[in-house]
């Protein structure tokens, strides 16, 4: 199975996405994106941090810290409003993008 | 900005260590795997983090953090560097911002007045009077003719001793002023009112205004104080005003109250109503272009001068803050100058170590240089240690100036002073952390310069000699500049003892004086007031443990005498022959007991006797003034009139010369006049003295007890003789105390700096040395071959600083009168080149102590 390190741009809008689904911590948004692709899809670990860091600088997410079912403290990442609509324009340039490609490879 | 700071937070840090911890759990847990393969197969956590910071804090900030912790753990590495060199800076530091506390109020503080750059002082100025001074009529007529200035103002010269009358009695300072007194400085009462023009008249109604200070020691801070009447010198005073918080007497006098002058109308001649003039400078008018408006004005004044004086009064303008300061200027450039060139020596050392330390991390910066440090990076490291360095230095030194102030504080003469107030406020603060960057930048740039380049990646061990010779030249400066502090501290150091040790021609050990003034109100007359001071003689010669007591109306060997213009004192008839007036010639009144009681020899005829009292009228003369009258011959027996008087005395014995001009300058003539119960000799005002027997307890508290028996209502100031000449000495005790301290530190940093070169000198040159010693040289050639080398820079060093030495010494000689300075220049040289063969002798012995084989085989 050949798993593709997923870009930073790209890492944005999904991790955006996965939080749209509800908060969620690092390694629950890391299963997600996983699963969600099939497997296709693989997150570079040592981006994700740095990239939910940024996300939580530039307002798109919060975060807090909570106490798990377990008893463990995780910091728990939720989608803000300017997240919302920050998801909203990302996976609008996002099909823009992926159809423009589609279109030149068909084109040959 | 919210973002720097949430990461100068630890927590930041280690919250985003849980953070990936608890990634990491559950990745184990999910996969099953262990934690370390997990650990394994997430990436570098350091890069993660640095990453994470980079996020929050931009990327540049997060490189100077990086080049910081980097500068903090290279010093925690290096304790014994680091501590070497922030001792060293904190050391001058700390004194350069201590000095600066004071010599800021000397030198550069803005005075308290509004437009403080436009007030000057004005007046006449003679030999006699050497401070300008306007006579009453004279300042009436300037105010209406003058072109100079916008407005003048007056001050009774003399402030004096005055005493608040209630239920306990308060002696306090009273200073009589024009009406416009406050507004021409451009100061006003914080609370009540100033003065109206129609109280500065003779007659008007007493009213005053208080300072803050005595409104709230003696009055509590309530503004029922204003308006209250208080009897002052026994007179109802009425209170209008409380002075701000801030004030001080534009000439620094000591001032409790302020009364207007109330001077009647002025009419000449006038004796009396010498008045202190501040004016100011209408806008654009330099103070020579005031002194040349001013011509006209003062020619009339000069014509009431009489003719044969006339020559010695000119005419003076000068600045407030000048005329504040006088010689305490030159003192403070010095002291500013001594301080500065401590800091230099503390930073040649500190470079010197800085230097040593990159010669020792070569191999790192290259490294750094060859991974792809810009030059620009290392530099930067070198400059954020240096500039840390500094920094901690500057705080350490601020708590070190805390303490160097409060010893200044303590040590400070009461002529000057602005060094009574000096703080560490918000100015002192900001000077030492300006000069803590600077010292910092200095030190580093020494570093800063020999960064290596890539280039230099080839194996070479040491800086070569290009390092060697800056660290020589450094040590060379160092050596110079100890010179000039300890030259100039040995200098003072012995003109201050010479000061305090000479002979002050009487005898001041177990002397006891006490200062009293008489209440107008209760003793109104000369024959009260005679009454009472005989009153107190034979109290205190009952006294236990007393042996003599006299009263004098003044005391050497420094203070406000009665004085006499010698051109006016005629022996026999005949005025001296002089040209001029001759100078003034001070004159005291006392009891037959004072030459006892201070110990004055008399020299040829004698002395003044209890029977004397009511018999013609004697005078006594000191040795000097006998010369200046009567030339070789004695003077004894004949007959003395002196100013306007018509009264003849007879000249009973000559006393021998006592220093009477302050401990510095040689004495005046002077002389004697027996107090008889009769104006002028009696005043209101005198000092008692006692001398108390060998093993007598006396003690300044029991004298002032009895001389209040008498009369409770009486503040009296109770002193031993020696503690009041020792205040005289005060201000060349604390310049000599200062320099000291500096040419000592000085001295201990030089010496450091010199060991420190020739233990480097060592180190760098092992197999060179080995090699001399396998050659079959003795270990003291080998140590003379490593002392011989700094003996260049310490010779070159002492050579330089002797010549500055010459220069500033004489700059400096108006501060300390007779003393020879070359002497002890010569002994500061001696001094020096004995630390230096000690610096260097101690660390010379590892040379002498190499292996030969292990040096040859060093790398």
């Amino acid at each position: 199975m050949s798993q593709k390190d997923t870009p930073q741009a790209a890492l944005e809008v999904l991790v955006l996405k996965t939080l749209y689904r509800g908060p969620n911590h690092g390694f629950g948004i890391t299963l997600h994106i996983e699963q969600a692709s099939g497997e296709l899809l693989r997150v570079e670990e040592g981006s994700l941090y740095p990239a939910l860091h940024r996300l939580e600088r530039d307002g798109l997410v919060s975060a807090e810290w909570r106490t798990t079912e377990k008893g463990r403290r995780a910091k728990i990442y939720s989608l803000t409003a300017e997240g919302l609509a920050r998801l909203g324009e990302l996976e609008r340039s996002w099909e823009a993008l992926s159809e423009g490609v589609a279109r030149v490879l068909r084109f040959a | 900005m919210k973002t720097i700071l949430r990461w100068f937070r630890k927590p930041a840090d280690e919250a985003l260590r849980d953070e990936i911890e608890e990634h990491l759990a559950q990745r184990a847990e999910h996969d099953g795997i262990t934690l370390e393969e997990a650990r394994r197969r997430f990436g570098n956590p350091l890069k993660i983090q640095e990453d994470v910071r980079e996020v929050w804090l931009g990327k540049h900030a997060e490189a100077w953090l990086q080049d910081l912790r980097l500068t903090v753990r290279g010093l925690r590495r290096h304790p014994v560097f680091a501590l070497g060199a922030v001792t060293a800076l904190a050391l001058s530091l700390g004194a350069s911002t201590a000095v600066f506390s004071v010599v800021d109020r000397v030198l550069f503080r803005p005075l308290p007045f509004a437009g403080s750059d436009r007030l000057v002082v004005v007046g006449q100025s003679a030999v006699i009077e050497p401070a300008p001074f306007l006579l009453w009529p004279d300042y009436s007529d300037w105010q209406k003719s003058q072109t100079a200035f916008t407005s003048m103002t007056a001050l009774a010269a003399g402030t004096y001793d005055c005493d608040l009358n209630e239920q306990n009695p308060l002696r306090i300072r009273c200073a009589g002023v024009a009406w416009n007194f406050l507004p021409v400085l451009g100061m006003a009462p914080q609370h009540g009112r100033d003065f109206l023009p129609s109280e500065d008249r003779r007659g008007a109604p007493r009213v005053a205004l208080i300072t803050d200070e005595l409104w709230g020691s003696r009055f509590g801070r309530d503004r029922a104080a204003l308006e209250r009447t208080v009897s002052i010198d026994g007179l109802p005073t009425r209170i209008v005003g409380v002075l701000p918080a801030n004030f001080e007497m534009p000439g620094l006098q000591a001032a409790d109250v302020l009364m207007p002058m109330a001077l009647p109308p002025p009419a000449r001649p006038m004796m009396g109503g010498v008045l202190r003039v501040y004016a100011r400078l209408k806008p654009g008018v330099t103070l020579e272009e005031a002194r040349e408006r001013l011509r006209g004005p003062f020619q009339e004044a000069l014509q009431y001068v009489p003719a044969q004086f006339r020559n010695e009064v000119r005419l003076s303008v000068i600045s407030l803050r000048e005329a504040r300061t006088g010689d305490a200027r030159r003192a403070s450039w010095l002291l500013l100058a001594a301080v500065v060139l401590m800091l230099l020596i503390a930073c040649a050392n500190v470079s010197n170590l800085l230097l040593a330390r990159a010669a020792s991390r070569e191999r790192e910066m290259a490294v750094r240089a060859a991974l792809g440090a810009a030059r620009g990076r290392i530099v930067r490291l070198v400059l954020l240690e240096s500039l840390t360095l500094a920094l901690l230095a500057g705080a350490a030194g601020l708590g070190l100036a805390w303490l160097l102030i409060r010893a200044f504080v303590s040590l400070s003469p009461a002529s000057l002073p602005q060094l009574a107030s000096a703080s560490l406020d918000w100015r002192v603060f900001a000077f030492g952390f300006a000069l803590s960057v600077v010292a910092g930048l200095l030190c580093g740039l020494a570093g800063a310069a020999s960064a290596p380049r890539v280039e230099q990646l080839h194996g070479v061990r040491a800086t070569g000699p290009r390092g060697l010779r800056l660290r020589e030249t450094l040590l060379a400066g160092q050596v110079a500049v100890t010179l000039l502090l300890v030259a100039g501290a040995s200098w003072l150091v012995a003109g201050f003892y010479q000061l305090t040790h000479q002979d002050l021609g009487f005898d001041a050990s177990r002397v006891f004086t006490a200062s009293v003034v008489l209440p107008q109100a209760r003793y109104p007359t000369p024959a009260a007031q005679e009454a009472m001071w005989n009153s107190m003689i034979e109290r205190c010669e009952r006294i236990p443990g007393v042996e003599a007591a006299a009263l004098a109306d003044s005391l050497p060997p420094a203070g406000r005498t009665r004085t006499m213009i010698f051109q006016r004192i005629l022996l026999d008839g005949q005025p001296p022959k002089v040209s001029g007036t001759g100078g003034m010639v001070p004159w005291r009144a006392v009891t037959p007991g004072y030459f006892e009681t201070l110990g004055i020899p008399i020299l040829r005829g004698r002395g003044f006797t209890e029977e004397d009292r009511s018999g013609p009228p004697l005078v006594i003369l000191s040795a000097s003034l006998e010369r200046r009258l009567a030339g070789s011959q004695s003077a004894v027996g004949r007959v003395l009139r002196t100013g306007a008087q018509t009264v003849d005395y007879r000249v009973a014995g000559i006393a021998a010369d006592v220093r009477n001009a302050g401990l510095a300058l040689p004495a005046d003539p002077e002389y004697y006049v027996l107090r008889r119960g009769s104006a002028p000799e009696v005043m209101r005002h005198s000092t008692l003295i006692v001398r108390a027997a060998a093993g007598s307890p006396l003690s300044s508290e029991t004298l002032r007890r009895e001389i209040q028996s008498l009369d409770a209502t009486l503040p009296v100031n109770v002193q031993p003789m020696e503690t009041r000449i020792g205040e005289i000495a005060a201000r060349p005790r604390l310049l000599a105390v200062l320099l000291s301290v500096f040419a000592m530190a000085a001295l201990l940093l030089a010496s450091i700096g010199l060991a420190g070169v020739v233990a480097y000198q060592v180190s760098q040159r092992r197999r060179e040395i080995g090699l001399r010693l396998a050659l079959g040289a003795t270990p003291g050639q080998a140590r003379g071959f490593v002392i011989r080398r700094i003996a260049y820079p310490v010779a070159l060093g002492l050579l330089a600083g002797g010549a500055l030495a010459l220069g500033a010494l004489d700059y400096a000689s108006p501060l300390l009168h007779g003393i020879a300075a070359h002497p002890w220049l010569l002994f500061a040289v001696a001094a020096l080149a004995c630390a230096a063969l000690l610096a260097a002798w101690i660390p010379s012995r590892e040379a002498a102590r190499l292996d030969p084989q292990e040096a040859l085989r060093s790398e």
